[in-house]
């Protein structure tokens, strides 16, 4: 009997080239895609990884430097900035 | 007009984006833009304008503009030069640790090396016995 935790899919399949066969490896799940608070639209610039790799890459490279970085998406800022100013 | 020279304008896009900025000159279908952002030519569609207009000449250097703007009490942000201080003082302090504390170390380093010799010996003989 296989487990049961493989049947479900909850992990991952790799399959790794070896010198005489190939091996089958489990492997975790990365999220989801990031998106805008605002609009809900996928944002650029962002990566996804496992938490083990996400601790070891630099602040500059997970999110656009601009203001609102990461968490808005280009379109939404210039919209946001706006109403700031005019209020 | 609206984009006329010494308008007062904030940065909508791009990575200075939420920077203020002002109109120094135009460029066929650009404007020259310096200020609190790097001096560049500059799509109008990226700037919003404030109310604000500054007595400036056409063409003005950066150090006119951080003045005129000084003067309109805008928040002016200038470098710092306080790296070089600290680059030396680190050296200082390794030199008079290394000649200060070198005899004390000795002393330290060989009553742990005595101690951990002692343990090490203890543990090797203990497992022969076992
Ligand atoms: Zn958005």
């Amino acid at each position: 009997m296989t487990q049961k935790h493989i049947i479900s899919r909850k992990l991952r399949r790799v399959f790794i080239k070896g010198p005489k066969k190939v091996k089958m490896v489990f492997k975790k799940r990365k999220h989801s895609k990031q998106k805008c608070g605002n609009c809900g639209k996928h944002l650029g610039g962002t990566i996804r990884e496992r938490p083990y790799k996400m601790r070891t890459t630099a602040k500059t490279k997970k999110r656009p430097t601009r203001k609102f970085g990461g968490v808005l998406c280009p379109e939404c800022t210039k919209k946001e900035l706006k109403k700031r100013i005019r209020s | 007009m609206l984009f006329d020279i010494g308008r007062v304008c904030m940065k909508i896009s791009g990575r200075e984006a939420g920077k203020t900025c002002v109109i120094v000159d135009k460029k066929n279908n650009f404007l020259i833009i310096d200020g609190n952002v790097k001096r560049r030519a500059c799509n109008p569609k990226h700037l919003e304008p404030l109310d604000i207009v500054l007595k400036i000449k056409k063409g003005a250097t950066t150090s006119e503009v951080k003045s005129a703007m000084k003067k309109e009490k805008l928040e002016v942000k200038d470098k710092k030069k306080k790296e070089k201080k600290k680059l030396e003082k680190p050296v200082k302090k390794r030199k008079t640790k290394k000649s200060g504390v070198n005899k004390k170390e000795e002393k330290s380093t060989q009553k742990k090396t005595s101690k951990k010799s002692t343990r090490k010996n203890d543990k090797k003989t203990t497992k022969p016995k076992k």
